[in-house]
């Protein structure tokens, strides 16, 4: 694993509680091309604190993507959403709400609180792995960012 | 009644015939009064008359008799005396004469002897008669000297002696026929009338009547005619003026003018007309006393009087003009007062009768509509009965209260519901049925409610309580109406105990929020099978997965069965768990229906089925489908279950599925074959979007709308497949039921709990017709509403 702050690549923060499925996603990153950076917090309090670089996470870099999950002990994915897009600095980063939820509500209410997509976590091993390389591939060297402002 | 008619037929006709008897019989009275009145009239006027004429014909009578008296008295005064000289005549007769001015002359006429005739003359010449000489009248009618003859009758003596120094002196004797007369005095008195006269010129001849006594020789008999003739000195005459005489006699009685006429009765009962003059002395001018006497029409008088011995008839005969009946009399007077009188009577009568038979028509009317209201009472008794019994059977406390919320009535319940008696009940005033602690709201509102009512329904949600006798509270509804009676406008108040009901409404509300609750729950669970159940799955599912990829190729053939094995398992969990999840989807995400067209659902399901079917070399036809109220997307689900199991459960053949529908017109309640009983979540989750989402009218297949009129189609899906076992039949629509092998045909088995719990939901029902071998038939309906909504 690539320690967090140093990383010249692209940073994807993960927001995962399930270890298994943390594993499948450094494994899916880890097969790709670009070796862009993984960082993972557990449950949504921590989420918010690495995104605002408060406590321990003082000196994480801005991560360039954030894979979601809805589920979230502390705080609820959905609440972690809303507060990323009701940030001003915060909500330029895309969230791909990734999780197991096939469930029409939340689809709704993810797209509701302006999630940039969302995908259900595949069941199958094969299908996983392609759909989040998938989503580095698309929305790190496929979509333009917003450019990284100062600081 | 019947008899109304006729007598209404016989009033007016008694009645015309009353009427004319009284017009007939006052008529008849009438003139009978008429008669009596003027019989009446007639004496009273005769009597009156006679009254007059007698007291005329007395004051004659005296007058006359006067007169005869005169006569008498002078010649009384000759017979007393030898001789009885002008001068002494003249004295005697004077005062007579002046006494009674009807008297115009007296007259001495001696009997002189033919020798004798020259004394009498030179004695009248010295009595102052120059030139007297005893005349006669010659054919001329001049006096001329009288003839010889044996005895001359002179008048000798006259008064007054102005007036008749032409007729002095004149021979009566030379008158044959006045002579005649003469003599006849010697038998009695002689009154001769001077119209008889005529040959002389008497003045007042007209209206004079003479009277003439014999004198005789004194101390001479006088009973036989013959000493009377010998014994004869002469004659003393009055002439009287009847006129005047009458005039005279009557100046002093009052009466009107009559008619005076003196007849003489002969001695043959004739009478002779002599005189006829006017009351007031005028001789009657044309005078006709026969022609009077015949003359009925004017009322007369008669009496007898003597005089001279001659008997004369005095005649009053009213004067024309007077007592005379004519005209307009008191007896037409009194007819026309009886008739006017009759005439009124019958009038009266008539009015009267009138007036009785509008009495009577009013009395009849009267009863009538006394019967009229009588029944129209008992007709508002009848009602008024009906009125409490509705107000008895009515299960509400009903109160009447009036204008000023007092309580007028009150049936049986409001006695039950508040403790009181009626008694009790009426005149309390409203409020004391309610809490102390709403009287103040309610009074206010009872004068705005009396201000403008209103039906007026204040219920359940105003949160209003009664009180009752017993001081307790109890909830109820009210409705109030206006009833405008001859009370003035009451207010009736319909209250209902809803006690019950708000019990009930809690219950209710508690189950529904129960329901609510445990649908959330069910919602929560729905969703921990779709998620959380999945989570760990899938952990299970990859990370074999994975580990089979890591570690291939140090892995031999059995760990690689195993990971098989694993893997599968979590797969078919996972297909299980969305099998499930779609099964309870089927009413928790039910959506409403809509007419649609089956062959479009049909296309839809079988595009579905695409890839299926283009393995199989599937052959599906269709007969012309209906267009039903369906949950589309369950519909499609339905088709695309059934045709996919007749693809999955084909037989050697390609498959060949036939789907058809026909209209079947006897609806019948679907039998339920589910038990709805079941306390699975599922089931209750029908309910749940029953109360969440009413728009889905959810048909709970235990009480389906039961329509005799509508009809259903019966679709029908048909393949050539390996078929089913007749006992397995109704078995295989049980979730999860599989009757093959797992090996040999995938799948779950709730495909087929699936379409029972569309075709339910829909309110039909789904059976199989099938032989083992020989392809299976699924029928199933679908209710044909005509546009109603399930």
């Amino acid at each position: 694993m690539t320690s967090p702050g140093l990383c010249k690549r692209m940073n994807i923060l993960s927001v995962e509680d399930n270890p298994g499925d943390v594993r499948l996603i450094k494994e899916s990153i880890r097969g790709g091309k670009a070796a862009n950076c993984l960082h993972v917090v557990q449950d949504g309090m921590e989420a918010l604190l690495f995104l605002h670089c408060e406590g321990k996470f003082a000196d994480v870099p801005r991560p360039d993507l954030i894979l979601l999950d809805l589920n979230l002990p502390k705080k609820d994915g959905r609440e972690v959403l809303a507060e990323i897009k009701a940030d001003e600095q915060l909500r330029k980063i895309p969230v791909v709400v990734l999780t197991t939820s096939q469930a029409d509500e939340d689809i709704l209410k993810a797209y509701g609180l302006n999630a940039n997509c969302y995908v259900t976590k595949p069941m199958d091993l094969e299908d996983f792995m392609r759909v989040v390389k998938s989503i580095e591939e698309f929305w790190l060297t496929i979509v333009r960012l917003p450019p990284e402002r100062d600081g | 009644m019947t008899d109304t008619p006729i007598k209404d037929l016989l009033i007016p006709l008694r009645q015309y015939v009353v009427g004319a008897l009284i017009l007939g019989l006052g008529t008849i009275v009438s003139t009978i009064l008429f008669f009596i009145t003027r019989e009446l009239e007639e004496r009273r006027t005769r009597e009156h008359f006679e009254l007059i004429a007698s007291q005329q014909i007395d004051a004659l009578k005296t007058a006359i008799t006067a007169h005869g008296e005169f006569v008498y008295s002078i010649r009384s005064f000759y017979d007393g005396s030898n001789e009885v000289d002008r001068l002494e005549f003249r004295a005697f007769v004077i005062s007579a004469l002046t006494r009674h001015p009807s008297i115009r002359a007296a007259a001495w006429i001696p009997r002189v002897p033919a020798s004798q005739r020259k004394a009498y003359e030179q004695s009248a010449r010295e009595d102052g008669y120059i030139n007297f000489q005893i005349t006669e009248q010659n054919l001329h009618g001049t006096l001329v000297r009288a003839a010889q003859r044996n005895e001359y009758y002179p008048l000798y003596y006259i008064e007054p002696s102005v007036d008749n120094n032409r007729i002095i002196g004149f021979d009566i004797a030379s008158d044959p026929y006045l002579m005649t007369q003469l003599l006849r005095a010697l038998d009695s008195p002689f009154i001769v009338a001077t119209k008889t006269l005529q040959s002389m010129q008497f003045p007042g001849k007209d209206s004079g009547a003479l009277v003439t006594l014999p004198v005789f020789a004194k101390q001479k008999p006088t009973i036989t005619l013959k000493e009377r003739q010998t014994n004869l000195r002469g004659f003393v005459l009055a002439l009287a003026d009847l006129g005047h005489l009458i005039k005279e006699a009557l100046a002093h009685l009052p009466g009107q003018l009559n008619e005076i006429l003196i007849t003489e009765v002969t001695d043959s009962l004739e009478e002779m007309p002599l005189y006829h003059y006017t009351t007031d002395g005028q001789p009657v001018a044309n005078s006709n006393a026969k022609a009077q006497f015949k003359d009925k029409t004017r009322l007369y008088f008669r009496a007898p009087v003597e005089v001279a011995n001659r008997k004369w008839n005095l005649h009053i005969i009213a004067g024309p003009g007077s007592f005379t009946r004519t005209g307009l009399g008191a007896e037409w007077a009194t007819l026309t007062v009886g008739l006017l009188f009759t005439g009124l009577l019958a009038l009266y009568f008539l009015r009267i009768k009138e007036r009785t038979q509008t009495l009577a028509a009013a009395q009849t009317l009267a009863e009538h509509r006394m019967q009229e209201a009588e029944q129209a009472r008992t007709e508002a008794e009848r009602s008024e009965r009906k009125f409490r019994n509705l107000l008895e059977s009515v299960p509400d406390a009903i109160l009447m209260a009036n204008e000023e919320g007092k309580i007028i009535l009150g049936n049986k319940q409001t006695e039950r519901l508040f403790g009181y008696t009626q008694q009790e009940l009426l005149g309390l005033p409203v409020e004391a049925l309610m809490p102390e602690r709403l009287r103040t709201r309610y009074v206010k509102q009872r004068a705005d409610y009396a201000a403008n009512p209103q039906v007026h329904a204040m219920g359940s949600s105003l949160d209003l309580w009664a009180l009752k006798k017993d001081g307790t509270e109890f909830p109820i509804e009210i409705n109030l109406s206006p009833v405008e009676g001859h009370e003035g406008v009451t207010v009736l108040a319909t209250v209902r105990d809803i006690t019950e009901r708000k019990r009930t409404d809690k219950a209710m509300a508690l189950r529904a929020q129960q329901l609510h609750r445990s649908n959330a729950e069910l919602q929560q669970f729905a969703y921990v099978i779709s998620h959380d159940l999945q989570e760990p799955l899938r952990m299970v599912s990859s990370y074999v997965q994975l580990l089979a990829k890591r570690y291939q190729d140090r892995l031999d053939s059995d760990a690689e069965d195993f990971i098989g094995y694993a893997v599968d398992g979590a797969n078919r969990m996972k297909k299980l768990i969305n099998d499930l999840l779609a099964y309870s989807r089927v009413t928790s995400r039910g959506k409403p229906v809509a007419t649609v067209g089956c062959e479009a659902i049909l296309e839809q399901a079988l595009a579905n089925l695409k890839v299926a079917m283009e393995e199989s070399e599937a052959v599906v036809t269709h007969d012309p489908l209906p267009t039903v109220t369906v949950d589309e997307t369950q519909l499609a689900q339905l088709f695309q279950n059934l045709i996919g199991n007749a693809l999955k459960f084909r037989g050697e053949q390609p498959p060949k599925i036939h789907i058809s529908a026909r209209k079947n017109g006897e609806f019948q309640v679907s039998s339920s074959t589910s038990q709805v009983a079941k306390d699975d979540g599922l089931e209750i989750s029908n309910l749940q979007s029953e109360i969440s989402n009413p728009q889905s009218e959810v048909r709970n297949p235990k009480f389906p709308i039961q329509n005799p009129k509508s009809a259903e189609w019966v679709f029908s899906v048909r393949d050539n497949g390996i078929g089913i076992a007749p006992e397995e039949t109704e078995s295989i629509f049980t979730i999860f039921h599989r009757l093959n092998e797992k090996e040999e045909y995938p799948g779950t088995g709730i495909g087929l709990a699936i379409c029972k719990r569309i075709v339910e939901r829909h309110g039909g029902r789904i059976w199989v017709e099938s032989q083992p071998g020989k392809g299976a038939t699924f029928h199933f309906t679908i209710p044909d509403h005509g546009g109603m909504s399930l």
